[in-house]
């Protein structure tokens, strides 16, 4: 900067005088500082674009993750439809399949939850979510959407007539037993002797064949799948149950017994994750009860949770999802028993049913549970007694206070004085299969979609009709395809697994 | 008219002020190099990675058999088969950090260049029971650099699932 002075000589002789000066401090600051806004701009705009390369690829990660849930989910959905409850779940893999497990799942920095919802009976649509924190101003947030559609049925099953699809005989000479499905696979046991535990490939449901074999020692009474594993019920005195290992479907194996105190017979099974309930025929012996709570995650090292004393044997037993026990009894004034499982050292009576309508004192045989409102917990059960052809809806809302939907019960058309001996629910828990021992209606299916006034769908009349009577029942939601088991027909065909379906 | 100079005191000013522009020059551009390098590195190995994870995806999608890993098994080398038959098998497998698609009799080829390293390949079947084979494959990315300068350091996992369209 020049500054000019104006200079008056003695002599009146203006000289203008030209001065250079230094900077003053003001202008050094505010080069500075100009300096200063340009160096931080320019290098926020590096780090920014940093920044962005990372938040782009974390995003690309993000959606990689996110197929997966979509990927997993249509996976899952091959196996069994139905398994796709609605809700928000997690994933997790366990016994070497992907599972729902919580409500998300974490992977890195990745938070991931789906939601499954209801879009009609045949479609379900998944939305997969994945979360993450990208710097502490930013979540990072990718949502993909997919419809699935149950099209092996596509909504045009009518179950208003069934036909016999096909049978599959067993060359061992005993009833069928109990029947299972795990997606395309079957599995069915027989009464006893060796290999009397059969792995059926059911994917063509219409040419059933044989996988694997196994040999379960005992008369097999009944049977549930948990995972890789199925858990029998039986009347070995040394094995009350027993568990085998399908994780090859070629050779199951057995990986695990208990021996339950005494030599009551075991009648019937249930298990829910890891715990397995194991309900038996009635002791008088001290020592030896009636249901029994056993921790089944080491099956070779099976560990008793609790057990519970009761008076009369349990024929069956179905766990509800908030740890309540409903067993179908021979006690003539309890019929039904709930009991609160939720601490299995210490079991309770929550609540009890004298069924009375119809004959009395007759034993409950089979029951049956399912939620009717959609909050995951199971509010209605079915009861079947002996020889009566008869259910009976009864309201489980709440589980101490359950009460006869049906006074008189509903007598299924057809079954007359028959044993129901099984209880299936499928179709959304819209429609009952019943197998009973009527010679001309083995299987009933009873549409419940009103449970306070049932009507018969569709009756089956199994081949080798007078000699066959339906002890377990299983519906195949990878195939929609219903599946009976039961006394063999003696005959040329010798079928103890009839496959039925949909006309 | 009189000229006059810097002062000595002026002269101290300038160089002060000249070093101060000069050296924050020198570390910005120091940075905007440090910058460059980074998203180099950085995009690297993001697109590397999605794209090795979109082909084998892609791939097991498009398959028709997966030969290994079968369900409930974990192997570090993938085999399908395909609807191309010369192609057959198909095979994804990692060797000295590069990760490479094999298909049929034809020679490997490297999905990955020198500029990353690939390790932890991992295939999962993890198929339900009954239903087509799920594999999951997870592999880590790093930025290929024998420089300890934190700009060339950059590692993720990546991870992804396919499931056999039947």
């Amino acid at each position: 900067m020049k500054h000019v002075s104006l200079i008056l000589t003695l002599k009146g002789r203006l000289i203008i005088r030209k001065k250079v000066l230094a900077f003053s401090m003001i202008e050094a600051l505010l080069a500075g500082s100009l300096l200063v806004t340009v160096v931080f701009v320019l290098s926020g705009i590096l780090i920014f674009g940093q920044e962005s390369s990372k938040i782009a690829g974390d995003r690309q990660r993000a959606t990689a993750l996110a197929e997966e849930g979509l990927e997993i989910v249509r996976n899952m959905k091959e196996a069994s439809f139905a398994s796709l409850t609605s809700g928000l779940h997690g994933l997790a893999i366990s016994g070497g399949k992907w599972q729902f497990s919580g409500v998300n799942d974490s992977t890195g920095i990745f938070t991931r939850s789906l939601i499954i919802s209801d879009l009609d009976s045949y479609t379900k649509s998944v939305t997969s979510t994945v979360s993450w924190i990208a710097n502490p101003q930013r979540t990072g947030l990718v949502s993909l959407e997919s419809q699935l559609t149950n099209w092996h049925r596509a909504g045009t099953s009518d179950w208003s007539s069934t036909t016999v699809e096909a049978g599959f005989s067993a060359d061992n000479n005993q009833n069928g037993v109990s029947v299972r499905v795990d997606g395309t696979y079957a599995y069915v046991c027989l009464l006893s002797a060796s290999n009397n535990f059969l792995v059926v490939d059911i994917s063509n449901p219409a040419l059933p064949t044989l996988v694997g074999l196994a040999s379960v020692t005992g008369n097999v009474t009944d049977m549930e799948i948990s995972g890789n594993y199925v858990y029998l019920s039986s009347g070995s005195n040394n094995s009350e149950m027993t568990i085998v290992d399908v994780s090859n479907k070629a050779a199951p194996t057995i990986a695990g017994v208990y021996n339950a105190s005494g030599n009551n017979d075991g009648l019937s099974i249930d298990v829910i994750g890891t715990t397995a309930y194991l309900a038996r025929a009635l002791s008088n012996t001290a020592g030896q009860n009636e249901l029994y709570v056993i921790n089944v995650s080491n099956p070779a090292s099976l560990l008793l949770l609790g057990s519970y004393n009761a008076a009369y044997s349990i024929y069956d037993i179905q766990v509800s999802s908030d740890s309540y026990a409903y067993l179908a009894t021979d006690a003539d004034t309890t019929e039904l028993v709930v009991l609160n499982v939720q601490n299995p050292i210490s079991i309770s009576v929550a609540d009890t049913l004298n069924v009375v309508g119809g004959s009395t004192n007759l034993n409950g045989s089979a029951i049956a549970i399912f939620d009717s409102n959609a909050d995951g917990i199971e509010d209605r059960a079915i009861l079947a007694r002996q020889s009566e052809g008869r259910v009976w809806p009864i309201d489980a809302l709440n589980p101490t206070n359950v009460s006869l939907l049906l006074a008189n019960g509903y007598t299924v058309t057809g079954v007359g004085a028959n044993n129901i001996n099984y209880l299936e629910l499928f179709n959304a828990n819209k429609y009952l299969a019943v197998a009973t021992s009527a010679a001309t209606a083995e299987v009933v299916i009873v549409d419940i979609t009103t449970l306070l006034s049932p009507t018969v769908l569709s009756t089956t009349n199994l081949v080798g009709a007078s000699n066959f009577a339906a002890d377990g029942l299983a519906y195949a939601a990878s195939v929609d395809r219903l599946l009976a088991v039961g006394v063999r027909f003696p005959g040329n065909s010798n079928y103890i697994l009839e496959i039925i379906k949909p006309n | 008219m009189r000229k006059s100079g810097f002062t000595l005191i002026e002269l101290a000013l300038y160089l002060a002020l000249a070093a101060i522009v000069l050296s924050g020059s020198a570390a910005m551009i120091s940075l905007v190099f440090d910058a460059r390098i980074k998203d180099m590195v950085v995009n690297e190995v993001e697109q590397q990675g999605d794209l090795v994870l979109q082909n084998i995806t892609q791939s097991i999608r498009n398959a028709t058999v997966v030969n290994y890993p079968t369900p409930g098994t974990s192997t570090s080398t993938l085999s399908i088969d395909t609807l191309v038959g010369v192609n057959n098998p198909t095979i994804f497998s990692l060797s000295g950090g590069t990760i490479f698609i094999k298909e049929g009799a034809a020679s490997a080829i490297a999905l990955t260049n020198s500029r990353v390293l690939v390790s932890g390949l991992n295939f999962q079947n993890l198929a339900q029971t009954g239903a087509n084979d799920s594999l999951r494959v997870s592999f880590v990315m790093t930025y290929n650099s024998s420089s300890a300068n934190p700009v060339y350091q950059y590692s993720r996992t990546f991870y992804g699932s396919g499931s056999l369209r039947q």
